[in-house]
């Protein structure tokens, strides 16, 4: 276990299950256009249960590792600066644990309104839950405009010229995401 | 030149700090930052006071003991520039400068600017380290390194262990100076005996210091006076990859 108690090793947990969830999102996105359902997959039904599975599993070591390492960068600075310029950061970066909270709230949402039914509302009929949608695939979207990329970086998958490639790949794929999501909000909605 | 200036003042490691002002007056644009702070100090102790407590040695850049976070950005507005290096042109005559030290939970402030950066050399202790033969000089070309690794141990190498990573990450990490040490070891054939338990004990003992988690901000690399870049964090990455399949040993080598 001691790979869990290494920042490196817990790092690597964080990116593994991150990039699964966003590989998810992307496939959700595709699904969404091109509805696979109606497409003849062979044995879909246990492939499901296994995609949900490792999500389900994805989402609770991200979320518990992600908010220990927060908690511990917390306690790792001594008060702020009076005067601190951020010089490379982005906002999407510094902001990682509240996309991150957020977006955790809003899979529940969108799980109990989807695939459990338990809230009925529909975007498609009401604004406020429409509202919430857009602010929810925000957040996911400003938390992935981050992480997408970062996920290469934490497992060393890159090189001395690739980084900055991958680093702008990363953050296209994230606002490619969003307007993909966001028009199925839109165009529901209209 | 005139300047305004906002400098971090703490008696001790137990006290509580506050920003003092001072006024420079007639500085000269060739001057180094430190000599500023040099003739402002004649100034206090002339009125009989406390002069300002900053950390200097080499003032040629090398040694890395200047740590000062000038106007939010750790050795100043220059980049690649220790404060020993940076000179008072790069102000603004009749302007302000705020003057802090490295704030981060495992650098406690010794006084004023001083900080203690000991945190730093018990991670080198813990495995910055090769073995090697005793007795005669080894033949000058007896183990081969490509020039490619050679030139980037020798970047990482050029890490001076200011701190100044770790002042700028957002995190308080210390994930470029590690990653600098144990990839200028991990490039080399005499680095490779100890390279999978170099990488988790000096990452372990990164944290045990108190120091944060890297979480890819790469503010790190944009304030680092050496140009140490991220890419190194990176490498370290592998390494510790690399090491969970090689079993690292554990137990101390002696």
């Amino acid at each position: 276990m001691r790979f869990l108690e290494n920042t490196v090793g817990r790092k690597i947990v964080i990116a593994v299950t991150g990039q699964l969830m966003a590989v998810f999102a992307i496939f959700h996105l595709l699904g969404n256009y091109f509805n696979p359902y109606s497409m003849k997959f062979p044995d879909i039904g246990s492939f499901i249960w296994l995609a949900r599975l490792a999500m389900l599993l994805s989402f609770g070591l991200h979320t518990f590792f992600g908010i220990q390492a927060e908690l511990e960068n917390h306690k790792a600075r001594t008060g702020p600066y009076a005067l601190k310029k951020s010089i490379s950061t982005t906002f999407a970066a510094k902001t990682m644990i509240w996309s991150g909270i957020l977006s955790g709230v809003f899979i529940i949402f969108h799980l109990l309104n989807f695939t459990f039914s338990v809230i009925d509302e529909s975007f498609q009929d009401n604004y406020a839950v429409a509202l919430g949608y857009t602010i929810g695939l925000s957040a996911v979207c400003l938390h992935l405009y981050h992480g997408i990329a970062s996920f290469f970086q934490t497992m060393g998958w890159n090189s001395e010229k690739s980084l900055s490639v991958i680093t702008m790949a990363g953050k296209g794929m994230a606002l490619l995401l969003f307007a993909g999501f966001i028009c199925i909000v839109v165009l529901n909605r209209v | 030149m005139n300047l305004t200036l906002f400098v971090w003042r703490q008696k001790g490691p137990a006290e509580k700090g506050r920003l003092e002002q001072f006024n420079a007056k007639d500085i000269s644009p060739e001057m180094s930052f430190l000599e500023m702070l040099d003739t402002v100090n004649e100034g206090i102790i002339k009125d009989g006071k406390e002069p300002i407590a900053f950390d200097h040695d080499c003032r040629e850049g090398i040694c890395g003991m200047c740590s000062q976070v000038i106007n939010g950005v750790p050795h100043g507005p220059q980049e690649k520039t220790t404060v020993c290096q940076l000179h008072m042109r790069n102000f603004k005559d009749g302007g302000s400068i705020y003057i802090e030290p490295w704030r981060a939970r495992a650098f406690p402030v010794i006084k004023d600017l001083i900080v203690d950066r000991s945190a730093l050399d018990r991670i080198i202790q813990a495995g910055g380290y090769i073995s090697v033969h005793t007795g005669g000089v080894p033949d000058a070309n007896a183990v081969l390194v490509s020039n490619d690794d050679a030139d980037a141990a020798m970047d990482a190498s050029e890490c001076i262990g200011c701190g100044a990573c770790v002042a700028a990450c957002p995190n308080g990490s210390a994930m470029l100076f590690t990653a600098s040490k144990v990839t200028h070891l991990a490039m080399l054939p005499q680095g490779q005996v100890e390279a999978a338990r170099r990488v988790c004990v000096m990452t372990e003992a990164m944290t045990q210091e108190g120091f944060g988690n890297c979480s890819n901000h790469y503010e790190c690399q944009a304030a680092c006076p050496k140009g140490i870049r991220v890419q190194f964090i990176a490498k370290l990455n592998r390494e510790f990859i690399r090491a969970q399949f090689k079993g690292a040993r554990r137990e101390s080598p002696q």
